[in-house]
């Protein structure tokens, strides 16, 4: 028998039988059809041979044509184990066997063949309605045994090239989904895993609720009890235009502020902050005017009171024109240095020495040498409230030079910043903060830098650790920094007010991470911002941001307010010192089964801003045993039990 | 294709996560933030060499320490811009005389020439996080001896007494190192014409290196070349 046409094509099971009814074969037959795809898979081909002069034997002979092991019954594993371990040498070409076998015959469909391009075209159009898998394995079964057939014809070349055809178009279809679907996968997961990028319109842009708004230059903003009505407007500075005291009412913000001495528009006002100097339990207006960009500058400060629904300027009284502020200046805080709620005024003079305001046998005097404050800076923003001791400490972020960190040492102030590792000498410091950036209980330091590093600073082991992120400090032409939680989730939010450039948002999630709002409404690009400021101002439990724009352009007011969860819940604790005044400076801190989140009563002036004197929080999921803790200018603490939530809560120090 | 696609997607998505859970080393916002740290006084003219030591005292990896090194002027003190370019130039070996050509960031041409004129590179090697390293620094002379000391600069930073001061810049062979020359190696001939053929390195240096010295209003003056001649 020769089998040299089957040398290195397939290995061979030649079976010799007395006859093909022979037990012996019979069983050899079954087996190997049952482990066919085996078989194939080692190019394993059965041939047999009856002989009845032989007695039933099983050759199994490799690819070299010769004997490998001669066997009475097949054993496949036997075999198999054979075949694994010998060797493949380079002159095997194997054919696939696969390609002339049926290895399930009651599935097979009749008539199907390859000998032209007729017989082609019949066999695709009879397999139409097959699954699409069926269709593939018998085009390419035909296909492969058309090109390999060893008496291959003319013909075959036209049955060929329909097959070759249907499996091209096949692939180009199959590509063109598989493409879309994996776009489409791509799509979905960078939706999915995009953690730190919140793609929603945050913001609701509400503008059209204040009347009268024209085009102006507008810089500082404070909210303050402006005429002791109980309820807090906008005041809105005017760089040569009307200072506005913006309230709330039937819907609308109008100004209430039309007495000369409050509006004064002939004074250059950008720095303001509210608080209560002379100890009657409502609030003076500190207006920081500037007509000069540095040193020396034409118009003192003024420092509004109301008396008998008229305003007066206390600077214009005889005895307190001693002392006034005849230096360009940017921001103004309230600090009540001694814890007894007697404010005193740190006034962040640009090019000239810091001053700081008292009233001191009832004449207002400037305590800043012997306060270890008189020091001559680019004065940009200041902050006070509880950063390292029990009492109100200052932050003041400066311009070619050190920021200052005054360690409030029993009412004597101590420069701290370089020990603390806040100096950040050669970075220029404008919109700054206090907030708790790990919701722990205390408040850090957010300082943000004109086009530079914008630092998020957490105390760490007596010194300040910046842990913002690339995407948080990434420089910008920054203003106001304001930390607040907008839309009532429990996180706080840090909205970046740029001037030129858009604004932007950030969220506050665990463990200090900076997790990046994408703006579209509040981006403002083209926003000259020059300051904002936050309030519940229609008391509906939502803060409402207002952003003061001009400098080089004259631009309107803007306001926003936060698209908030319609099922969102919050608590607003309002902090009256002594005398009945906002506690300005006093830390409030809620206490919760998730978390322990202090606030400050703005002191002002992040940058020349000051927020309203409210802490206010909004509530998590599934938050629950709401305490709150005041901690007041003096160091003392007041712990109250909440028993209810989408309140103003009034507490009243001792 | 299909292959291919996603390959890209993990590589995007490695990328990705990266970006977002880890944080990028910013060599540039640390000085920064170091700033007073290197310069207690602030004054940091011509105090590259207090820089280096402040970079060379820190346990980080060789790639830190060169990243560090693009971003100030060794020359001037000056803080670069992280996304400025180098100039290709070289400096004399002190040893062997030759040349070896680099890389130097610096923060305004005219301390190109300066480093070129007036400072020498040293071989130099250091054990880093990730093992010993080979490389090239500038180098200065031991200025403390000198009586014209330029008053603009800080000996404090550079001298104890007439000695080069260990605790505040790096004494290699008692010459002072200024800074780090990147990717230094003997330079090859068609370097050398590149760097002579510059319209920097050679003809703009040509002219302040035939400046006198009192005439120098670009670059750091006459401060640095006071300090290094």
């Amino acid at each position: 028998m020769n089998l040299e046409k089957y040398k290195w094509k397939s290995r061979i099971l030649l079976v010799i039988t007395p006859n093909f009814k022979d037990q012996s074969y019979q069983k050899v037959k079954k087996i190997y059809q049952s482990k066919i795809k085996e078989f194939h898979k080692r190019y394993v081909k059965l041939i047999c041979k009856s002989n009845k002069n032989k007695t039933f034997s099983i050759n199994l002979i490799g690819f070299d044509g010769k004997s490998k092991k001669i066997m009475s019954d097949l054993k496949p594993k036997l075999v198999f184990q054979i075949i694994d371990k010998m060797p493949l040498g380079k002159k095997i070409k194997p054919i696939n066997l696969s390609l002339y076998s049926d290895y399930n015959p009651k599935t097979t469909t009749h008539g199907l063949g390859f000998k032209n391009k007729e017989k082609a075209l019949f066999t695709i159009n009879t397999i139409k309605n097959r699954s699409t898998k069926y269709q593939v394995n018998v085009v390419s079964t035909m296909l492969g045994r058309a090109k390999n057939h060893p008496n291959k014809t003319k013909d075959m070349g036209g049955a060929i090239k329909v097959f070759d055809d249907w499996l091209k178009k096949y692939k180009r279809k199959k590509l063109k989904s598989n493409m879309s679907n994996f776009l489409n996968k791509i799509i979905i997961l960078t939706i999915l895993i995009i953690p730190n990028i919140v793609n929603a319109d945050f913001f609701e842009d509400i503008t059209d609720k204040i009347v009268d708004n024209p085009k102006r230059l507008s810089y500082g903003i404070s909210v303050a009890d402006i005429n002791q009505n109980g309820k807090y407007e906008f005041i809105v500075t005017g760089f040569g235009y009307p200072n506005l005291a913006l309230s709330y009412d039937n819907g609308i913000l109008i100004n209430i502020a039309s007495q000369n001495i409050f509006s004064d528009e002939s004074r250059k006002t950008i720095g303001v902050a509210a608080c209560d100097v002379d100890r009657d339990g409502y609030e003076e207006i500190y207006f920081l005017n500037t007509d000069t960009y540095s040193g020396t500058k034409k118009y003192s400060d003024r420092l509004i009171d109301l008396e008998e629904n008229k305003f007066l300027d206390m600077f214009e009284i005889e005895k307190n024109k001693e002392d006034l502020n005849l230096t360009a200046g940017r921001s103004v805080a309230c600090v009540d240095r001694k814890g007894n709620g007697e404010y005193g005024l740190y006034i962040s003079n640009y090019g000239g020495p810091t001053r700081f305001y008292e009233i001191e046998d009832k004449k207002i005097r400037d305590k800043s040498v012997s306060l270890n404050l008189d020091k001559v800076t680019g004065g940009r923003a200041v902050v006070s409230g509880h950063i390292l001791t029990d009492r109100s400490d200052i932050f003041a972020a400066n311009e070619r030079g050190p920021n200052f960190l005054l360690k409030n040492n029993n009412g004597v102030f101590e420069d701290v910043a370089f020990d603390y590792r806040v100096d950040d000498v050669i970075q220029n410091g404008r919109g700054t903060a206090l907030s708790d950036i790990l919701y722990r209980g205390r408040l850090d330091i957010i300082s943000g830098n004109w086009q530079g590093y914008h630092r998020a600073y957490v105390l760490r082991d007596n010194q300040f650790k910046d842990i913002g992120n690339t995407k948080f400090d990434k420089p910008s032409r920054i203003r106001t920094i304001i930390s607040a939680d907008f839309d009532n989730d429990g996180y706080d939010e840090v909205f970046m007010n740029n001037i030129a450039e858009p604004n932007k948002l950030f969220r506050i999630i665990e463990n200090g991470a900076f997790e990046e709002i994408i703006l579209e409404t509040g981006l403002e690009p083209d926003g000259f911002g020059t300051g904002a400021a936050v309030a519940d101002i229609d008391e509906d439990g939502i803060l409402e941001l207002l952003v003061s724009r001009g400098e080089s352009k004259e631009q309107s007011l803007t306001l926003y307010k936060a698209k908030v969860d319609k099922h969102s819940k919050y608590l607003r604790i309002k902090p009256l010192n002594k005398f009945g005044a906002p506690a300005r400076g006093a830390t409030v801190t809620l206490l919760t089964n998730q978390r322990k989140h202090s606030k400050t009563i703005d002191a002002g002036s992040g940058y020349l801003c000051q927020m309203e004197p409210v802490a206010h929080y909004g509530i998590r999921k599934n938050e629950k045993n709401f305490k709150v803790e005041v901690k007041w200018t003096d160091g003392t603490k007041n712990l109250i039990k909440i028993t209810s939530l989408n309140q103003i809560v009034t507490i009243k120090q001792k | 294709m299909k292959k291919i696609l996603s390959k890209f997607i993990l590589i995007f998505l490695v990328f990705f996560q990266f970006e977002t859970f880890a944080q990028e080393k910013n060599y540039h916002k640390e000085l920064i933030t170091d700033w007073s740290r290197i310069f207690p006084d602030q004054n940091r003219n011509a105090a590259g060499p207090k820089f280096f030591k402040y970079i060379i005292d820190k346990e980080i990896t060789y790639k830190d320490f060169t990243e560090f090194n693009k971003l100030y002027c060794a020359v001037s003190g000056s803080l670069i811009d992280p996304n400025s370019e180098p100039d290709f130039l070289y400096a004399k070996e002190s040893k062997s005389g030759e040349k070896i050509c680099g890389d130097y960031y610096k923060c305004c041409i005219p301390c190109s020439c300066d480093i070129m004129k007036y400072s020498e590179v040293e071989k130099m090697t250091h054990k880093f996080l990730d093992g010993l390293k080979d490389f090239y620094v500038f180098t200065i002379r031991n200025p403390c001896k000198k009586k014209d000391f330029p008053d603009r600069v800080n000996k404090d930073y550079f001298c104890d007494g007439e000695e080069i001061n260990n605790n505040q810049v790096y004494n290699l062979n008692d010459r002072v190192v200024i800074g780090l020359l990147h990717e230094g190696r003997s330079c090859k001939k068609e370097e050398i014409d590149f760097v002579k053929s510059h319209q920097v390195t050679g003809r703009f240096c040509e002219l302040r290196n035939n400046t006198p010295l009192e005439n120098l209003k670009t670059g750091m003056g006459d401060i640095f070349i006071k300090l290094a001649r």
